[in-house]
């Protein structure tokens, strides 16, 4: 800190470098203000964030970052007792410093507050010595805040609270309209009608921004039965070129053709989840004749319950988003093994997927699947007409498997989950409720499987309380396990507790229950 | 300037009334502000210089800030950018017990945060702020925090209309 006690020096170029000095380390300045900063350099200073007069509301002066300049009468008044008689040094410093800059004429018109000059003092010549006492030591509360910090604040309330929180008072209702605390809107409730509010809250960021565009909008997320129209469809597809996520659920009146028009438009969108359109049948867009010529950048896709969707739909959907990451298609009823082949040629990228209850996949669906090999991380065929030979099939070539879900797959028997345990160790969850999988193969994922995390046995009637010990014994990391209506005793539920400590164990046995009450 | 050398040099900061505290380099280091001031005077310069002046910050802010810089003086930082993506799912239990301050040092911790750049200490105290306005309702808010009701009955009236749809029904 040399530079700062060194002072006897009242050379111009100096005191400019110091001050430079101070600027630079003021990077927490958003960019209106550094620009203020740079501007004037002499005049501005921390002693910016030192302002305690309470700020007026709807001041503009305040956003421009010129208060410091424009200090209150009274204020000035009272701290002129504190002065030393250094100030009149400071004054000179300062008008010389300003002369070298050519900010002169400025100070014609601005009285600088005296808080600034007795910084300046400090800087300019003496680290310590100056110190003033805070001229206004009055109570604070929540107006003394600037309004970026009140801003920082409202960043962690969700578009309900935003809401509640304008009717508080003019100033929050004025500040809670800046566009940075628009990147995410998220609507729940079936109370709320999403056309209306994102009508509502789409014109006044309008307004306020005095842009056409809301650019800062980055995820529009519908939930809890709240639900928009083709109409809020195409609000958002107006106002909104930069959004990346839409969630839309149960929209139920959504047309395909309003869809391929917003999907065209927001170029930017990388998750899209329409769970229960059920009118939706495809996203394509590209007209008949140029098929496949354009491409989406969507990387994650939830079309669950959308009844509509059959293979060719499908297939043109696959084509043109070839960066699905993420692909969700539960019940979808009319999907055949056909559109596992189209997803298997398509998305080479394809980390999840899940065709859980779409009943007509079989082990020929399963066999496309695997080709995608060892980026598939993610599966979900329950209640699927697959059997031991599919699945031993994709367990050999998708050996990266982290999760997988067969449930109510009921031609699976311990030859396939031996078979999946040896190929896929990496295993962290698995569902192989309702199977034909017995003690055998649950001792085959016990050895091979240790990073095994959550299981579910749930209807498993052949698994019995040996199979369970060895489980237990084996995969110490179990934080969930399902037991749910199988034969497991006492015995059983016992060894888990023994060795698997921070595992939380479902079951439905009343039996088991008294038990535990037993041992505590 | 090597910032990981093994020995941590005292430094020596002084508050707005002008108390002055000792703490250490590697801590004082998690503000931005004075970063970049230290970064600024270069090699050897720590050694020499002497309190660190911040006219911001009275003696019981910096009591409370020095505190928290010292408790996570070890601890990687993350940058305003990180931060920016964080949500809120999980809070260090010594934070949370660090941050049962009333309302007037967490205004004064906010502004503090703010003129230091400790981004992390700025992301926790306007979250506990935040946090004290969640499930709230408007006249609860103004009490708690002291605020003045400045709508007019009509005023008031225009703006409840025009976010109607977001009443709870």
């Amino acid at each position: 800190m040399d530079y700062l006690q060194d002072s006897s020096s009242s050379d111009h170029e100096h005191i400019q470098h110091q001050h430079f000095g101070f600027g630079s380390s003021l990077s927490s300045l958003d960019v209106h203000q550094l620009d203020f900063l740079q501007k004037n350099t002499h005049i501005n200073h921390p002693n910016y964030f030192h302002h305690q007069e309470p700020v007026h509301r709807n001041s503009p002066s305040f956003d421009q970052g010129y208060q410091t300049l424009l200090s209150s009468p009274t204020q000035s008044a009272l701290s002129n007792h504190h002065l030393t008689p250094q100030v009149h040094v400071t004054s000179k410093l300062v008008s010389e410093a300003m002369n070298t800059v050519g900010l002169a004429h400025k100070v014609a018109n601005l009285s600088i507050s005296t808080n600034s000059l007795c910084s300046l003092t400090k800087v300019g010549r003496n680290t310590t010595a100056y110190m003033i006492a805070p001229s206004n030591k009055s109570h604070l509360s929540f107006d003394s805040l600037p309004n970026d910090m009140i801003i920082k604040i409202f960043q962690w309330l969700d578009t309900c609270e935003l809401l509640t929180v304008a009717t508080v008072c003019r100033r929050f209702e004025k500040l809670i309209w800046n566009p940075i605390l628009w990147k995410i809107i998220i609507l729940k409730g079936e109370e709320i009608s999403g056309d209306k509010a994102l009508s509502c809250i789409l014109r006044r960021l309008q307004n306020e921004s005095d842009e056409e565009k809301c650019l800062n909008v980055e995820r529009v997320m519908l939930s809890e039965g709240c639900k928009i129209t083709d109409k809020g469809l195409q609000m958002i597809v107006k106002a909104c070129p930069n959004l990346t996520h839409l969630q839309a659920q149960f929209c139920t009146t959504f047309s395909n053709q309003s869809l391929i028009e917003f999907v065209s438009k927001c170029t930017n969108l990388q998750h899209l989840d329409i769970t229960g359109c059920s009118q939706i049948s495809c996203i394509n867009i590209n007209p008949s004749s140029s098929e496949g010529s354009r491409k989406l950048l969507l990387q994650y896709i939830d079309l669950t319950d959308c009844a509509s969707l059959d293979d060719n739909g499908l297939r043109l959907i696959v084509k043109t988003c070839p960066l699905l990451i993420y692909f969700y298609l539960r019940r979808c009823m009319m999907l055949t093994d056909t559109s596992l082949k189209y997803i298997s040629k398509f998305c080479i990228a394809l980390k999840e997927l899940s065709v859980s209850d779409c009943l007509n996949v079989t082990d020929f669906g399963l066999y496309e699947l695997a080709k995608l090999g060892q980026t598939l991380r993610y599966l979900s065929v329950a209640k699927c007409k697959v059997s031991d030979v599919g699945l031993k099939y994709l367990a050999r070539r998708c050996y990266k498997l982290r999760y997988l879900n067969c449930r109510g797959c009921e031609a699976i028997s311990d030859d396939s989950i031996i078979v999946l345990a040896r190929s896929c160790s990496r295993l962290r969850s698995l569902d192989i409720g309702k199977t034909d999988v017995s003690d055998a193969g649950l001792c085959a994922l016990s050895e091979s499987c240790p990073n095994l995390k959550k299981l579910s046995l749930k209807n498993c009637d052949m698994i019995t309380d040996e199979g369970i010990k060895y489980l237990s014994y084996y995969c110490r990391g179990l934080q969930l396990l399902n037991i749910q209506d199988c034969n497991i005793t006492a015995d059983g539920y016992k060894s888990i507790k023994k060795f698997c400590r921070r595992c939380v164990i479902q079951h439905n046995n009343l039996i088991l229950s008294f038990s535990l009450e037993d041992q505590s | 300037m090597d910032i990981d050398r093994p020995s941590d040099p005292q430094v020596s900061v002084v508050s707005s009334d002008g108390t002055m505290f000792h703490t250490t380099l590697k801590s004082i280091l998690l503000s931005g502000t004075i970063k970049d001031m230290i970064e600024h005077i270069g090699e050897g310069g720590v050694e020499n210089m002497g309190a660190i002046p911040l006219q911001n910050v009275d003696s019981k802010t910096l009591e409370i800030v020095i505190k928290w810089i010292e408790h996570h003086k070890d601890n990687i930082q993350p940058t305003s950018e990180e931060i920016k993506d964080k949500t809120a799912d999980f809070i260090d239990p010594w934070d949370e017990n660090f941050l049962e301050m009333d309302l007037d040092k967490l205004y004064n911790l906010i502004t503090a945060a703010n003129y230091l750049n400790i981004p992390q200490l700025l992301w926790l105290s306007t979250r506990k702020i935040a946090m004290l306005i969640k499930n709230r309702t408007p006249q609860e808010i103004r009490s708690l925090f002291n605020i003045e009701d400045d709508w007019t009955p009509q005023e008031i009236e225009a703006v409840q209309k025009e976010n109607q749809w977001c009443e709870e029904k």
